[in-house]
């Protein structure tokens, strides 16, 4: 049985006789790294997708291989593409992932109702029952009809500071009745 | 296909393909270029006047020094990433942006001494022009020459082979230059290589793909 050293050394030198030009040294070679390689990749990423990355990590080998001389060692060299295409097609994934977009009625099956029909108990005269008339008055302009303060003072007859005085208490006694 | 039948079709079409060769060799083949394309530079802009009396300067001189470091590390590290492993001298590839944060030092305590910013003029524009028209050709050899190997780093490849070549021109307009101001020079001449720099990443990003 091979050690870890020597196991490299014959890849290696596989390598660089492949790089010469010898085929069945090359296809030895790729063979070789082959399981390695999808190792590393099932690590990182899903198995649906790990031969295509594996795929795609060979066919770059074989466009680097020239920049490989033999002369210093070469998992570091492998490990570099492997990374480098691993990342390329993690970034790809998140890309398509934030553009794709999901037809909401599509998921109507499947999400959970969320919403509930008000009941005629359920509405907001109940929580200004207990809120003075001027208060009750002011509140509706602002908060429902949507005045401003100044237009609601001016529609009774009041200043402006006076009716945000009021407004405030009004909404304070409400989130007493409500417990907030 | 299947993963075998892609291992025996890349293995029918080995040939022996002529090897990149070590970062050294192919470094000194290039920077003799290079450095003949510096030379000529400089000749046609001319030296300052004053040139030797401002080598008598320390600052002057720091940041000359400064500029030549940048420009040979730059180029060292833009080499290095045509090697997907960057030939395993990954370390290398920190020493330009220590040596640009120095130098950045260097030109913020130049500009406290020289006093309250006034308005930079707009003529220095020529400076930026220049620095940029010296360092199209070296950027575009760089840029061919790392295509020809397989980066894993892009965008870092782009943004050195811009820095190395702006750099040239730093140092070209520098020695010729009869100008000491550090508010034109940082407007003019650094700024616009950080920016050049910025810009060669975006295009390392773009065309050193493979």
């Amino acid at each position: 049985m091979s050690t870890k050293p020597n196991k490299y050394a014959e890849i290696t030198a596989l390598f660089c006789e492949g790089n010469a030009g010898n085929a069945l040294s090359y296809q030895r070679f790729l063979v070789g790294i082959t399981p390695m390689l999808r190792r590393v990749i099932m690590r990182r990423l899903p198995p649906a997708d790990a031969e295509d990355v594996l795929q795609e990590v060979l066919i770059s080998i074989h466009k680097a291989r020239h920049t490989f001389d033999g002369d210093r060692p070469l998992m570091p060299w492998l490990m570099a593409i492997t990374s480098f295409r691993i990342n390329d097609y993690l970034r790809k994934a998140y890309a398509t992932s934030r553009r794709e977009t999901v037809d909401i009625d599509s998921l109507a099956d499947i999400l959970p109702e969320v919403t509930e029909t008000m009941g005629a108990d359920e509405s907001i005269n109940e929580l200004l029952a207990d809120v003075p008339e001027r208060e009750r008055k002011i509140l509706t302009l602002m908060h429902v009809e949507g005045f401003t303060a100044k237009e609601t003072g001016a529609k009774l007859g009041m200043k402006e500071s006076a009716v945000k005085v009021a407004a405030h208490r009004a909404v304070k006694k409400i989130r007493e009745k409500m417990g907030t | 296909m299947n993963t075998e039948q892609l291992i025996a079709s890349l293995s029918g079409e080995v040939t022996q393909k002529r090897a990149l060769g070590k970062p050294a060799a192919l470094g000194l083949r290039m920077g003799a270029v290079l450095a003949l394309y510096g030379l000529a530079a400089q000749w046609l802009l001319g030296f300052r006047p004053d040139l030797a009396v401002q080598f008598t300067h320390p600052l002057y001189v720091l940041e000359v020094l400064l500029l030549v470091a940048i420009m040979l590390t730059s180029y060292a590290a833009a080499l290095l990433t045509m090697y997907p492993d960057q030939y395993q001298y990954r370390s290398l590839l920190h020493w330009p942006t220590r040596l640009v944060s120095l130098f950045a030092v260097l030109i913020v305590v130049q500009l406290g001494m020289s006093g309250p910013i006034t308005v930079i003029h707009p003529e220095g524009i020529g400076c930026t022009l220049c620095i940029a028209s010296v360092a199209i050709l070296p950027s575009a050899a760089l840029f061919i020459l790392i295509r020809r190997g397989a980066t894993t780093t892009p965008q870092l490849s782009g943004l050195y082979a811009a820095l190395a070549s702006c750099s040239v021109g730093c140092i070209v307009q520098r020695l010729s230059e009869h100008t000491d101001s550090m508010q034109h020079l940082a407007g003019w001449h650094y700024l616009p290589t950080l920016i050049f720099a910025g810009i060669g990443a975006w295009i390392g990003h773009k065309e050193l793909k493979w």
